[in-house]
């Protein structure tokens, strides 16, 4: 109650004491009007409006140079995928296509760029298994692979570049600028004299049957063998061979080097020595 | 074309000032309660319309102006400390007063300058725009774009905080009137 009429004797005595009061301004309204005039003329209208035309083209300016450099870096982003001596990696792309690199290779692409061209540089040997969608290019310096969905093997390795097509057809361009249209079931390999071979009707399994660790050589020439135990096990070969022999047979990466050693040479009239850091020795049987 | 949809002319413009500084000004006073900054404001939030040409729709000028200089008085006055001198500038009448308080005009003056100046900024402007400028609390809520509730509450706040504050200093006075008058039955 006491309350109540405390806050309505305010309520009433606010009333009376504000209203009808006067204001008694320092500067009154006419002189106020007379700065505005004043303002007026030395900032004549529009004159804003210009600048704030120059300032969208400044802004515009800016987003756009804001879009080139976010091209150039999306353009330029490279992700590089390097895969030592010794390990096998699965590798994805952004599509959802997947490499399968063996041993010291690697693959390099623009990942931000890669809506826009499907393009790989690529050295070593890998199985590519390629989603669908528009070209997708592996380039390595010994040659070029373009394809639109497939699966295939690349072999580039030093001077050498072979592929096989496992499904869907590529298209293999030499440096030479020879080019040749796979099929599945065949295999293209870039000769040193800038020619393609095709050889038709072959079995794939044997040429990704390192994929599952498994290595197989047909009359392939002893020291090529030997490089791939260097690439599969991370260690290093020594030999001193006179002659170039050739070698039939597989091995298995899941076996220890020595078991390799021990199922590779002595057929071929070889003895292996082990040495310390990771070297070994191989030296031709008297005979 | 264009040119004239767009380009304010200074009669119109003329006539906008004649028709709101004065609401503008005492806006920006009743925030404030400083002189120069409700002037300066409200000349800077016309030359600010004139500078960047808005097309002004009448309907919507005042509140436009009041958009304008609340920003304004936002981006400046939280910066600068400024003297909050209220009856330096606004005279009460004091003959809508009561015997009493008309005899302790100065000292109810002095209560109020000081009850102002601590009252919240939201609750001052309302309640003085309510009683300064008699306003109603539809026509204030439209003003300052807020609901008839939110001006309810502001007022009722405002008085909350006038019955705290002026009480202690009234009954003050009250006793020291009283202490005179006493002092002067002994002499």
């Amino acid at each position: 109650m006491n309350n109540n009429s405390a806050h309505n004797n305010i309520d009433h005595q606010s009333k009376a004491f504000f209203a009808g009061g006067t204001f008694r301004w320092k500067t009154d309204k006419e002189q106020v009007w007379s700065a505005v005039e004043k303002a007026m003329a030395q900032k004549p209208a529009g004159r804003r409006l210009v600048l704030g035309m120059r300032r969208s083209i400044l802004a515009m300016a800016a987003v756009l140079l804001l879009l080139i450099g976010l091209g150039t870096f999306m353009r330029l982003y490279t992700v590089r995928i390097d895969n030592p001596v010794g390990q096998h990696l699965m590798a994805n792309l952004p599509d959802g296509s997947s490499v399968y690199l063996n041993a010291d290779s690697y693959i390099e692409y623009n990942p931000y760029w890669w809506q826009l061209k499907r393009q790989v540089k690529f050295e070593g040997e890998a199985l590519f298994e390629v989603q669908k969608g528009k070209a997708f290019e592996v380039i390595s310096v010994n040659g070029r692979t373009e394809v639109l969905g497939t699966s295939f093997n690349i072999y580039a390795r030093e001077t050498d570049y072979a592929v096989t097509c496992l499904s869907g057809s590529v298209k293999v361009t030499a440096p030479s600028k020879n080019s040749v249209v796979l099929q599945p079931q065949s295999k293209a390999s870039v000769q040193p004299d800038g020619q393609i071979q095709v050889q038709h009707k072959i079995e794939t399994l044997p040429e990704i049957s390192w994929k599952d660790n498994y290595f197989r050589f047909t009359a392939s020439p002893i020291n090529e063998v030997f490089r791939e135990i260097e690439r599969q096990y991370g260690i290093t070969i020594k030999t001193d061979i006179a002659k170039q022999s050739l070698y039939t047979g597989s091995f298995n990466r899941t076996n220890s080097i020595d078991q390799v050693m021990e199922i590779v040479c002595p057929p071929m009239g070889l003895s292996y020595q082990k040495q310390p850091g990771g070297f070994y020795l191989i030296t031709q049987n008297n005979e | 074309m264009k040119e004239n949809l767009s380009t304010l002319e200074k009669e119109t413009f003329k006539l906008l000032f004649d028709k709101y500084f004065d609401d503008l000004r005492r806006y920006l006073f009743y925030r404030s309660g400083n002189d120069d900054l409700a002037t300066d404001l409200a000349q800077d939030t016309f030359l600010r319309i004139w500078e960047k040409q808005i097309d002004v729709d009448p309907k919507t000028a005042k509140g436009l102006l009041f958009k304008i200089a609340n920003d304004l008085f936002i981006s400046r006055y939280r910066k600068e400390k400024t003297a909050f001198n209220f009856f330096n500038t606004f005279e009460p009448n004091s003959n809508n007063l009561t015997p009493e308080d008309e005899i302790n005009y100065q000292q109810l003056k002095d209560a109020y300058e000081t009850a102002l100046k601590t009252m919240p900024e939201k609750q001052r402007t309302v309640f003085l725009m309510n009683r300064i400028d008699e306003q109603t609390y539809k026509e204030i809520a439209q003003q300052l774009d807020l609901s008839v509730k939110a001006i309810e509450k502001r007022m009722s706040q405002a008085l909350d905080h006038l019955k705290k504050n002026l009480k202690t200093q009234i009954t003050h006075l009250v006793l020291f009137i009283m202490g005179l008058g006493f002092n002067r039955h002994k002499i």
